[in-house]
């Protein structure tokens, strides 16, 4: 028999060497990136157009298309999906219909994301005639990140007390006054967390821009050009044989994109709570 | 001579269905008749599960936000319904205002927290809001504690400024009925009579309507006291008459505290 002491003590070990592990494969990640990948940084390699299929010259091209992608799935999601997560709290009760939208987002979650690639596809570049362009692939990839902006959403909703609410009815509010001027407010930093998590997902995305934004190298001029994300170009590039070298460039300036995004919105979310406390 | 009548609480009662079969239909109320007066404190008392509380958000229709609630018979403001299929209920919740148990303050600022209800009427001139905001915390004599930070968040208020903040809130709604809800159940008892001083104040101005577990508490600022037990009325009648010389046995066993 062992003693609780004991059990205590390697249950800590064990708990320890789980998180250290983690830590560990994040950090060496990280490490490797930037090793292969910093040596490339350079302003032209930031500020020219890639040359060559990718051999040489710069990935200006892949950043603004990134950015306008992301951008417009999100732009497109988050109204769609924090309306949903609206009405599905503080519209609905607990019924059939609402568990049935719930299933829905849950499934749509896990479809992957070369399906919803296919789909995009066949919707919008062939039945619309959009092309490939970054309306379709924004679009496409706005319908991937719409479940996880609901849910979270829906979570940060439901966090804020019923008190509150109930406080504001008695002032006189209305139900869509007491959502706007109560409930969204303190509901925000969660929703921001869900787009957060949109938007990391759209900056990695390539099955998806691939079927439907195709992967011209040329800088888009409007949301109806066809155009290559980092992503994208870092995994033709690197499948191809083209250049490894600038693959993992490109790789290191996707990984900081990244994470200054996350560390930007910890900070304005972390200005924003204390402000209100 | 007869004080007016405000509220009329006419044979109602009040039932929460069953959202689901394994649960039991709650009556919370079972037809109440009552006369509230204007200008004075009524005081209700009684055990928990009593209806108290459902009886107060059932005349500011906070009770209509749950889909299984149901009534029958009628509450009278002024006269007119306040379950008239014209009435517009955020009308009623403005002229019957209601203070919550705990004390629940917006996480906004103080300054804002008052402005809420009175931005909503439509008011949105500074010098308006500013007097409004003056008013209201000084009848709830608050204003001495807060003057000089209205920008503040309330909740680095304490408890009791908490409360006092939310009857503020509801006096600058210009009610003309003001319902507290076991308001110092929370509170420290420097607290709890500074908010029943702010209440005998208030009486000459307002109707209240005032629910506490505290029959001490009934019995200081009370000028009527109604007493409910299992969602009957059992006894209403002068504070006084209800202190001292309780016509009911069960009034009596619980306000000599034998059971509650």
């Amino acid at each position: 028999m062992i003693s609780p002491q004991r059990e205590q003590f390697w249950a800590e070990m064990v708990l320890k060497l789980a998180a250290f592990f983690s830590l560990f494969i994040l950090g060496f990640i990280l490490f490797y990136i930037t090793w292969k990948g910093v040596s490339s940084i350079s302003l032209s390699f930031l500020l020219e157009n890639p040359s060559d299929m990718g051999r040489s010259g710069g990935i200006f091209a892949p950043i603004v298309s990134t950015f306008m992608l992301a951008f417009l799935s999100i732009l497109i999601s988050t109204p769609m999906g924090v309306g949903t997560s609206i009405f599905l709290t503080e519209y609905t009760n607990e019924s059939r219909i609402t568990r049935i939208i719930r299933f829905g987002a849950d499934c749509l979650s896990g479809i992957p994301s070369i399906i919803f690639g296919l789909f995009g596809f066949v919707l919008f570049v062939i039945k619309l005639n959009l092309g490939w362009c970054i309306l379709s692939g924004a679009l496409t990839m706005s319908f991937m990140i719409l479940p996880t902006i609901i849910r979270t959403s829906e979570e940060a909703i439901k966090s804020v007390p019923f008190d509150l609410r109930e406080a504001s009815y008695s002032l006189g509010a209305s139900k869509w006054q007491t959502i706007t001027k109560v409930v969204l407010p303190e509901a925000i930093p969660g929703i921001v967390t869900g787009v957060i998590l949109g938007i990391g997902r759209c900056i990695g995305e390539t099955a998806v821009v691939i079927f439907t934004a195709g992967a011209a190298l040329n800088t888009p001029t409007s949301i109806f050009d066809s155009a290559r994300t980092m992503a994208v170009h870092f995994y033709i590039i690197a499948r191809e044989g083209i250049s490894t070298q600038k693959a993992y460039a490109t790789a290191f300036v996707l990984v900081v994109l990244v994470l200054s995004i996350n560390f930007c919105t910890y900070f304005l979310m972390h200005k924003y709570i204390s402000k209100k406390k | 001579m007869e004080a007016n009548i405000k509220i009329q609480i006419s044979h109602f009662t009040a039932t929460f269905k069953p959202r689901y079969s394994f649960e039991k239909t709650c009556v919370s109320l079972s037809d109440i008749t009552l006369n509230i007066y204007e200008n004075e404190i009524l005081s209700i008392i009684g055990p928990a599960r009593s209806g108290k509380t459902t009886l107060l958000r059932s005349i500011n229709r906070l009770n209509d936000i749950h889909e299984n609630f149901f009534k029958t018979g009628d509450i009278l403001l002024d006269k007119e319904s306040v379950y008239h299929a014209r009435v517009d209920v955020a009308d009623i919740r403005r002229r019957v205002g209601f203070v919550f148990a705990r004390p629940v303050v917006l996480p906004k600022s103080i300054w804002e927290n008052i402005c809420y209800g009175p931005k909503l009427k439509g008011i949105s001139k500074k010098e308006e809001l500013s007097q409004i905001v003056e008013e209201s915390l000084k009848s709830a004599y608050l204003w001495d504690e807060v003057k000089n930070r209205l920008k503040d968040s309330a909740l680095s208020l304490s408890g009791g400024q908490q409360q006092r903040l939310c009857i503020a809130r509801t006096i600058a709604l210009k009610p003309e009925v003001i319902m507290l809800d076991e308001p110092t159940s929370a509170l420290d008892p420097i607290s709890t009579s500074k908010i029943e001083d702010t209440l005998v104040e208030l009486k000459s101005k307002y109707t209240i309507i005032l629910v506490t577990n505290n029959t001490k508490q009934a019995a200081r600022v009370g000028t009527k006291t109604a007493f409910f037990l299992m969602s009957k009325l059992i006894e209403y009648g002068n504070t006084e008459q209800i202190f001292t010389n309780p016509k009911e046995k069960q009034t009596e066993d619980y306000i000599t505290g034998r059971f509650g």
